[in-house]
């Protein structure tokens, strides 16, 4: 899709064209790391709405999709930090499984893979994953079974690439939970994969 | 993945490759998921779903932009 012109000093803004423009590529960047249809449409319509207040702000010197994603980076946060003051860490729907089941546990294989569960061999690169949108619906759909906490914190972390120390301000969890919900995510994220993408395409 | 692991750390894991291939491939997966999806963030972040915006919410959305405008 085409990039809007930079602005001009004499344009209004034309929130309709916004929306029709930019409305579902906001959208599919929320959604995917809100996880959750009603509040990433909240955060669409709040960044729109931020953006007709803060329009002479915007001088025209990058895209404007770029400029509202900026705006609607911020709005997702601002989500996160009161959902975190909200909900404080510890109650058990929250949390996601250890799955111990992947793990031998009598003696003296206590905590070597379990032969059901072990990894193999993927014989694939992040290079030939980006081209397959096929692949991507899988990883959305292996996400979505996660608690929502621990799915911000794998999206925050993995995906936008936000340190430790910034996830646990934002999400008002310590880092030792943090790591916990991380490696749970990991886990079940890797089974799943594999589980539904590569060992078909193998 | 998430802090720099100690000279020790760091042997005893390196041994632990040496024999156990699933761990050693369990890492190389967490690393491909990684730079999978910041790769993708980075080219085409609408791409990492197939969800959109519903006609009932782009219309509401719709009249609240005419109200404020």
């Amino acid at each position: 899709m085409s990039e809007a012109p930079a602005k001009s000093p004499y344009q209004s803004p034309d929130p309709e064209r916004w929306l029709d423009e930019h409305g579902d590529y906001l959208f599919k960047y929320a959604v995917f790391r809100l996880r959750d249809d009603v509040v990433a449409e909240d955060a669409v319509q709040e960044t729109f709405l931020a953006a007709l207040k803060a329009y002479e702000n915007f001088e025209g010197r990058g895209s404007e999709r770029t400029w509202l994603v900026g705006i609607l980076k911020h709005k997702i946060i601002d989500h996160f930090r009161r959902a975190g003051r909200e909900a404080p860490i510890g109650e058990e729907s929250d949390e996601a499984s250890d799955h111990r089941e992947f793990f031998e546990r009598p003696e003296p294989w206590q905590g070597h893979w379990n032969n059901n569960y072990a990894p193999n061999d993927w014989h694939a690169t992040p290079a030939e994953l980006i081209e397959r949108s096929d692949f991507w619906k899988v990883f959305d759909e292996c996400l979505s079974p996660l608690p929502k906490r621990t799915a911000n914190a794998f999206t925050l972390r993995e995906v936008d690439g936000l340190k430790s120390e910034e996830i646990c301000e934002i999400l008002s969890i310590k880092v030792n939970n943090l790591w916990v919900m991380l490696h749970r995510a990991r886990l079940h994220l890797r089974n799943c994969l594999e589980m539904n993408w590569f060992r078909h395409e193998q | 993945m998430e802090r720099r692991l100690t000279l020790r750390e760091r042997v005893k894991v390196k041994l632990h490759f040496w024999i156990c291939v699933w761990c050693q491939w369990y890492m190389e997966h967490l690393q491909v998921i990684r730079n999978a999806s910041r790769a993708q963030a980075a080219k085409a972040p609408d791409a990492m779903t197939s969800a959109s915006l519903s006609n009932e919410a782009r219309e509401r959305i719709r009249r609240r932009l005419t109200n404020q405008n």
